[in-house]
């Protein structure tokens, strides 16, 4: 089951994984300010643990929802 | 010397549209999103060190794809392109030199769930002055489309990229011959350029819900057709097709 989670660009850029993060689990970024999410698959990475983290339906709730800002339209 | 530049594109493109009436294309690359991929059968290190253009028609089964899908790209360590349908069925550019990363993605949703209809892709990157990192520019059916970018690629290491694999066009090269994360579904007239075209280049060649025969384009670095043939018009790389990649009559 896929779990995700959302950083900023600074906490991403501070990250010692970010390649492999950017290249293995980048979802979908938004703006103001800008966050990225990331997708795993059923937990996250310890390195990431103390974020939070969202099931595949609260994603697809704020990719449905227009006035959220992971809205896909 | 900007009016010099747009009377000369508007030049191509009036030849262009002559040119384009009498192009029959008749083919092109059908993928299984398993890896199938067009091997361009070149790294295109020093061209991906300046600016450069890559253009393609792709026609995907479904717009969010379960994971992402490259139109184009390779892998090196440190250094990297890729151009992508996200999950999210946003485009996505994602560009590495020397260990600098930019991700540059669209704002919205490129594509809807399900099949799509053909669409002409574009990307434009551009190295620019030092302190403000490589430029990107994602085009939809000749259009640029709004974009954010995150972290950047510096003017000194996008001179650096450094890569011993060939361009994967349909998939993200990762090893000899290999790809992953592949399109499901087709690619077409699959060109790159050794410049950043113009917008209006880039409007002419992809806003017509058609492709034309660009042959005689400038700065044409490579260029296939796709026509029953792995040939590069422009005459530096032939492709070839891998794994159970093949020739479809499907086109746009």
């Amino acid at each position: 089951m896929a779990i995700y989670t959302i950083l900023t660009e600074a906490e991403l850029g501070s990250h010692a994984d970010k390649v492999d993060f950017i290249l293995n689990n980048f979802v979908d970024n938004a703006k103001n300010p800008t966050r990225i999410m990331l997708k795993f698959d059923d937990s996250l990475p310890a390195s990431l643990s103390s974020y939070d983290s969202y099931t595949e339906s609260e994603v697809q709730a704020m990719q449905s929802d227009s006035s959220s800002d992971w809205y896909l339209g | 010397m900007l009016g010099v530049g747009l009377n000369i594109a508007s030049s191509y493109t009036a030849a262009l549209a002559a040119a384009s009436a009498g192009y029959t294309n008749s083919h092109s690359v059908v993928l299984d999103g398993s890896g199938d991929f067009f091997d361009t059968n070149t790294t295109l290190q020093s061209q991906i060190r300046n600016s450069f253009t890559i253009s393609a028609w792709i026609k995907l089964d479904d717009g969010t794809p379960s994971q992402t899908q490259y139109i184009a790209g390779s892998s090196n360590s440190g250094n990297l392109l890729g151009f992508a349908v996200q999950s999210s069925g946003k485009l996505t550019a994602v560009h590495q030199a020397n260990s600098d990363i930019a991700l540059y993605t669209a704002d919205a949703a490129t594509f809807s769930d399900g099949a799509t209809d053909w669409a002409h892709v574009a990307l434009k990157v551009t190295p620019t002055e030092a302190g403000s990192g490589t430029d990107y520019a994602i085009y939809l059916n000749g259009s640029e489309i709004a974009c954010t970018k995150i972290f950047s690629v510096s003017a000194s290491n996008h001179n650096q990229y450094t890569s011993a694999r060939n361009l994967g066009a349909g998939g993200f090269t990762n090893g000899v011959g290999t790809a992953t994360t592949t399109i499901d579904g087709f690619i077409d007239e699959f060109a790159f350029f050794d410049a950043a075209l113009e917008d209006s280049e880039i409007s002419a060649i992809g806003g017509g819900g058609a492709p034309t025969d660009i042959t005689d384009h400038d700065h044409l670095h490579l260029y296939y057709k796709m026509n029953n043939s792995t040939d590069d018009e422009a005459g530096n790389s032939n492709g070839s097709l891998r794994d159970n990649a093949a020739f479809s009559t499907t086109t746009p």
